[in-house]
């Protein structure tokens, strides 16, 4: 399995649909997300995208993505649990008690959280980037300069994810002992780290910018890319599909 | 002689991937070995093993009398120096300075003791020690990154081709350092595709291919035998290619020296 935000070139439903579309259609997921107003709405939102993940051969992926949102959840779950004041109290912690709305509350935040970010990160998870890049100034017209920046960035994400821990298993070597338990003796070990990885990080960008330059990145046009993204019948089910569950979420 | 690595039956990889496939070898203490193989053979994968950055999968690793799957990479980091291929891997502080006093820091030294350390490979070097290392061209980190780890006077040094990217002044100052340490007791491991290098420094050879190791000799062995070499995609030193293509007399060992002085001679004599 490669990792968070990495395609690794499946050929299930989510990867055949027009990468314009998909990236569409995982915002208007991620918003109705956001806006459906019961626990029910948002845990089909994110069932449904597991579902689809499982059928595009990226299950495993879509469970470890929905466990590593939980965990960041978990910060959220808490200050709602203890800041919501109304409803029946269940637990009084003194200063703080915990009420039936407010654990109502945390566990919706907790779940439109991940039903927010899974379907984007499915979505990302399951195309190319220079097909994004391409389609987004295909489909989209967007200019091919905001395009490639924008998916140049989303390749700095799984790249400075690989670089830390390159950086890390350097200073692993040199005696810097990461396997403590304690978690903020082990932030204060890996704030040195930011200097190479910002380092490396503005070298690459440098040299990525020459690169593209100096093979006439200026001169590309909307039909400068060697494939073309028309949409087509399966498009058309995917929104059709979408249109339905988000219904579907609003209503339950 | 006691052994400073040992790999027993070692396999190693990742998500479906076999990196290394049952290795056994063994490293003698205060030996200079050589690793040789075409990119992707599992040359680095060794090196990380043996530092103990990464844990076998199957069978165990012996490093300085310690097992690998037991200890902590911080124990093994007190006897170990290991210089990464790329030095921007390593370097985490703004200065020369501090960043040659950081691989110190982890060794629990005293502050006078650390001071006159960093004082001496900063004149060995000849670095000024407050120069930002932002500054600093890719092989003048890669010499610094080489500083920071000879610094901590490692028992174990671990290059992973120390001499990428180095100038020709470089790259014989890295060649020397290497030489100086081995010289001094440490045991030496470096990985390289520069065979002139490896016979200049190391004693002995080890060989990879696809994750096995395919010979384990003195680099004498190793440079007479082309069916590993060809397997393993090495090419000779282009003096000893020239020795063999020549033959006779200086089939095997012969320096630039030799040949030279055979030539003039054969020339001399013909011409008489």
């Amino acid at each position: 399995m490669k990792g968070l935000l990495e395609c690794d070139g499946g050929k299930g439903v989510i990867y055949a649909v027009n990468p314009s579309l998909k990236v569409i259609i995982a915002f208007a997921a991620g918003m109705s997300a956001f806006a459906v107003k019961s626990i029910s709405g948002a845990l089909f939102i994110a069932l449904f995208t597991i579902a689809a993940a499982y059928f595009s051969g990226l299950g495993k992926k879509a469970v470890s993505t929905a466990l590593l949102i939980a965990k960041i959840s978990i910060l959220f779950f808490v200050i709602q649990l203890l800041c919501v004041r109304r409803g029946n109290p269940i637990l009084n912690l003194g200063f703080f008690s915990i009420t039936d709305a407010g654990l109502y509350y945390a566990v919706m935040m907790a779940l439109k959280l991940i039903a927010a970010s899974l379907p984007l990160v499915l979505v990302l998870s399951a195309t190319k980037r220079s097909d994004l890049a391409n389609s987004l100034v295909y489909n989209l017209h967007i200019p091919f300069k905001y395009a490639f920046a924008l998916t140049t960035t989303l390749n700095f994400i799984p790249g400075l994810a690989s670089e830390m821990a390159q950086v890390m298993e350097a200073q692993k070597a040199r005696g810097v002992d990461f396997e403590i338990k304690n978690p903020i003796k082990k932030a204060a070990l890996i704030v040195p780290l930011c200097l190479p990885l910002m380092l490396s990080c503005v070298r690459r960008t440098e040299n990525s910018a020459i690169a593209a330059q100096l093979r006439g990145f200026e001169l590309r046009g909307r039909g400068s890319a060697y494939k073309k993204y028309p949409l087509g019948m399966k498009d058309a089910i995917a929104v059709l599909a979408c249109a339905v569950v988000l219904s579907a979420a609003f209503i339950l | 002689m006691n052994n400073m690595i040992e790999f027993r039956n070692v396999s190693y990889g990742y998500e479906g991937v076999t990196l290394l496939k049952d290795v056994s070898f063994t490293i003698p203490e205060g030996s200079f070995t050589a690793i040789a193989g075409e990119n992707g053979a599992g040359k680095s994968t060794i090196c990380r093993l043996s530092a103990a950055l990464f844990r076998p999968v199957k069978g165990e690793v012996i490093s300085g009398g310690l097992c690998t799957s037991r200890e902590k990479t911080a124990r093994f980091a007190k006897f170990t120096g290991f210089l990464f291929q790329n030095p921007d891997r390593q370097i985490c502080r703004s200065t020369v300075r501090e960043e040659i006093a950081f691989g110190l820091e982890c060794l629990d030294l005293g502050t006078e003791e650390r001071e006159k350390a960093v004082d001496g490979i900063l004149e060995e070097f000849g670095f000024e020690p407050d120069r930002e290392i932002f500054s600093m061209g890719r092989g003048e980190r890669q010499m610094l990154a080489l500083a920071s780890v000879l610094v901590r006077r490692p028992k174990l040094l671990i290059a992973d081709e120390p001499t990428s990217g180095l100038d020709a002044g470089q790259y014989r100052t890295a060649a020397e350092k290497l030489r100086e340490v081995h010289k001094n007791g440490a045991t030496v491991l470096m990985v390289t595709h520069d065979m002139e290098l490896a016979e200049e420094l190391a004693d002995e050879m080890l060989v990879a291919a696809a994750g096995e190791i395919k010979a384990h000799a003195s680099v004498e062995e190793i440079f007479s035998n082309s069916a590993v070499m060809e397997g393993a995609s090495i090419c000779r030193p282009e003096m000893r290619e020239l020795a063999q293509m020549l033959g006779g007399d200086f089939a095997g060992d012969a320096s630039v020296d030799d040949i030279v002085n055979t030539i003039k001679a054969s020339k001399r004599s013909g011409n008489r």
